[in-house]
């Protein structure tokens, strides 16, 4: 593979994630390599159920645990492999050099305790006395363009709006000064105008620390405004994986132009509403060979049987079909405006 | 140290206590149970201010002195370590509010080293019973507050009733929860009550002639009459507050403890653990818990207060337990404890400080009826003559009153047990409500 960059700053080689349940064994995620460059915005993409959130919290090996899971492969940081990194260096890398975003702000929080806890709470990494600390809390919170910071250390979760509360998640997640960021659907819950400006201001913390982000979303608007590079999950699995311009514009796996084409554009006619026939199969239901036959549109028997590898298109532009680069036949026809 | 910044410690928003204490104000129930409760408490530590059979001024050789103040840490008088503890509370409780009032106001900061200093100064102080107790000497000890009160007193040093002092200040009531009136202007006898008095205050016709003196109707010695063996009820009423205190609090503490530890390592590290400490509840369970209790106690000789308090602690752990299990196991879901964990707070911090606080209403709830619990159990255990004799319990004295057919003997002490366990199970309840931090509040939000 050619994701074995040493220079990279999160690597990950045949990630494989298994939960086990007393009905079954669940191959959540399966075979993903993937790489993110220091200062790098990399989008990880997909439906629901594709293995995602998965992925990122099994970076941090904070999976919950009632469903027993095992990780296997090798996940590289910085240099070291984490995965089987005793418990204690994990802590240490939790909230220091890898800050985490969460996609609900209304449940990310813990309702007893002040912002200013909260804030307080992800800087003890750095050990400050008490008045240092809360400096550090007020300029974070300034940070993230979160205004009147200091009245509004006092206030509980609960009352603040979405986009405030989730300005603080990103505030307490920069707290150490991360390496590495991941946005687990951080805007997902939001309305749109905030959503925009909590990008920005991500965005614009990103470039300014020269931290890297792991952007996960099912927002293609978003990877389009905010991401370098694109990795598309389907069942488990990366189907494609390049830069976004080439995505946006030549998507090579039928699914990426599937999902492009889900995207409700204003300068088209109005018309229905374009969709993936069919749903994503849960984990353990996946169809032998290419996990997505069934919803493609250029499925033949190859496709039943042999499990497409993820091949090089381009110098950096992979896809995993047998058919890539093939167009997906307009569907506009069916959404041909009815008034001439 | 916020010493240095004065300026921000006087902005400093209230805190979550301070929130707490606005939601109890703001309703009626909470408040009223907790009215009644701290009467109670303060009832409890002042009995013996109210009852006692000890001058509180006296003057005797033209000297004078205080036999009730000298006696307050004699456990051979008190007869056990409950009480001379109890008042402990007697001296504390003004000293910490004059130290509070006179420190605090010009010195802010001092607070929490007054509090500290007050907790170790408690804490020296209940050694000195508590050593007595589990190491009873063979003379009297002189230490602890001995030292600082003066001599040591006589075993059963001379009462009210005993001795002629030159001039002495009695307690409200002159008597102590055990001191019989057998002297001259004892009770009216029950052979020849009064009409109001048989209906009321009536003993049995049936009842066997003892060799006990009869309950007295309430005069003004006896605001609520005597006992059987002529003993003074209110005295007995407040002496048993502090009985019922005790159980209430020690055994739920044992009991709550034991439980919320044993739950939430159930609920939060599950796989085997959960599986052991969760077939051990069960286990528990399946013993029908009073019969478990009542076996226990018989296993002791003599069972003391302290032997059925952690007997019950002990056997009443399940609920809290399987409680607390749930709790965990529900809130180990939530976003903001795999937030917490992302941050690299190790998982003793996580489940202490963002899921324990977050089942304090369960807790809260848990707790109370832990404590009404105990002390339903206890007067269980005393009503059927199997509780600890020396000590007047309510359950005791319902116990006196079964055994000589008294309708106030029971009435009583079944009162007090009753406006006791509504006001904790209220309390309970709107604990509940107000530890629940999404109710509303009438802070003004920041704007």
């Amino acid at each position: 593979m050619s994701t074995s960059n040493q220079h990279a700053l999160l690597a990950l080689r045949d990630l494989q994630v298994t939960f086990h349940t007393k009905a079954a064994t669940i191959p959540a995620v399966e075979n993903v390599s993937l790489s993110l460059d220091p200062g790098e915005v990399l989008a990880l993409v997909g439906e629901s159920g594709c293995g995602k959130s998965v992925t990122a919290l099994s970076i941090l090996r904070l999976l919950p645990s009632p469903p027993t899971c095992t990780i296997n492969g090798t996940i590289h940081f910085n240099g070291r492999e984490i995965s089987r990194l005793p418990e204690q260096a994990m802590r240490n890398l939790r909230g220091r050099e890898v800050g985490m975003v969460f996609q609900d702000p209304w449940r990310a929080f813990n309702p007893v305790y002040r912002i200013g806890d909260h804030l307080l709470e992800s800087l003890h990494h750095l050990h400050l006395d008490a008045p240092r600390a809360r400096e550090r809390a007020l300029a974070l919170l300034s940070s993230v363009g979160f205004p009147s910071s200091a009245e509004r250390l006092d206030a509980y979760p609960h009352e603040l709006s979405g986009g405030l509360r989730q300005r603080v998640a990103i505030a307490m997640a920069l707290a150490c000064e991360p390496a590495l960021l991941i946005a687990d659907e951080a805007t997902t819950a939001l309305d749109l105008t905030v959503q925009a400006q909590i990008l920005a201001t991500l965005r614009q913390l990103q470039r300014v620390q020269k931290m890297a982000l792991l952007l996960i979303t099912h927002d293609l608007g978003v990877v389009a405004t905010s991401a370098d590079r694109v990795a598309v999950l389907y069942a488990g699995r990366v189907v494609e994986l390049a830069a976004v311009g080439q995505v946006l514009s030549g998507a090579a796996h039928p699914y990426t132009q599937g999902l492009l084409r889900c995207i409700p554009r204003p300068e088209r006619p109005r018309g229905e509403l374009q969709a993936i026939p069919g749903t994503v199969p849960p984990p353990h239901l996946r169809p032998p060979g290419c996990a997505f036959h069934p919803r493609c549109p250029f499925a033949d028997d190859t496709c039943q049987r042999q499990r497409p590898p993820l091949r090089d298109l381009s110098a950096a532009h992979q896809v995993a079909c047998h058919h890539a680069g093939l167009r997906v036949p307009p569907l506009d026809i069916l959404a041909e405006p009815r008034d001439p | 140290m916020s010493h240095d910044h004065p300026q921000r410690a006087d902005a400093a928003p209230p805190s979550w206590w301070q929130d707490l204490a606005d939601t109890i104000r703001q309703r009626p129930a909470l408040r009223a149970a907790l009215a009644v409760l701290l009467a109670l408490f303060l009832l409890a530590v002042y009995a013996p201010l109210l009852a006692s059979d000890l001058p509180l001024l006296a003057r005797e050789h033209s000297q004078w002195s205080s036999p009730w103040l000298n006696n307050l840490f004699n456990k051979t008088y008190y007869d056990g370590p409950l009480d001379p503890t109890f008042n402990l509370l007697i001296l504390a409780l003004p000293l910490y509010g004059l130290a509070r009032w006179l420190l605090l106001r010009r010195i802010p900061h001092l607070s929490r080293w007054a509090g500290a200093l007050f907790v170790l100064a408690a804490s020296w102080l209940a050694l000195d019973p508590a050593a007595n107790y589990l190491n009873p000497p063979d003379s009297p000890r002189e230490s602890g507050l001995h030292d600082l009160l003066g001599a040591y007193q006589a075993p059963y040093p001379k009462g009210v009733h005993d001795r002629s002092w030159q001039w002495h200040l009695p307690a409200p009531i002159a008597f102590s929860f055990r001191t019989t009136t057998a002297h001259p202007h004892s009770a009216p006898t029950w052979q020849g009550r009064p009409l109001l008095h048989s209906i009321l205050w009536q003993g049995s016709t049936d009842a066997p002639p003892r060799l006990h003196l009869a309950p007295s109707l309430p005069r003004w010695r006896h605001p609520l009459g005597t006992d059987n063996l002529g003993r003074d009820l209110t005295a007995r009423l407040c002496y048993g507050a502090r009985a019922a205190i005790t159980v209430g609090l020690a055994a739920a503490a044992i009991a709550v403890g034991l439980g919320t530890l044993l739950g939430l390592l159930a609920g939060w590290v599950g796989g085997w653990v959960d599986l052991l400490i969760s077939r051990l509840i069960e286990v528990m369970v399946c013993f029908p818990s009073l019969i478990l209790i009542l076996a226990l106690t018989a296993l002791l000789d003599a069972p003391s207060l302290f032997h059925l308090i952690a007997v019950i602690g002990l056997t009443r752990w399940t609920a809290p337990a399987r409680l607390m299990r749930g709790e965990a196991l529900r809130l180990r879901q939530e976003v903001y404890i795999t937030a917490a964990l992302a941050l690299g707070l190790r998982p003793r911090e996580v489940l202490f400080r963002h899921l324990l606080p977050n089942a304090i209403g369960a807790l809260a709830v848990a707790t109370t009826f832990a404590i009404a619990n105990a002390i339903l159990v206890e007067s269980t255990v005393a009503l059927l003559g199997m509780g600890d004799a020396t000590v007047p319990t309510w359950g005791k004295m319902l116990n006196d009153g079964r055994v000589f057919h008294n309708t106030a003997m029971m009435l009583l002490p079944g009162l007090a047990l009753f406006v006791t366990l509504l006001a904790i199970n209220l309390l309970g309840e709107g604990l509940r409500d107000a530890f629940d931090p999404r109710q509303q509040r009438q802070r003004p939000p920041p704007s």
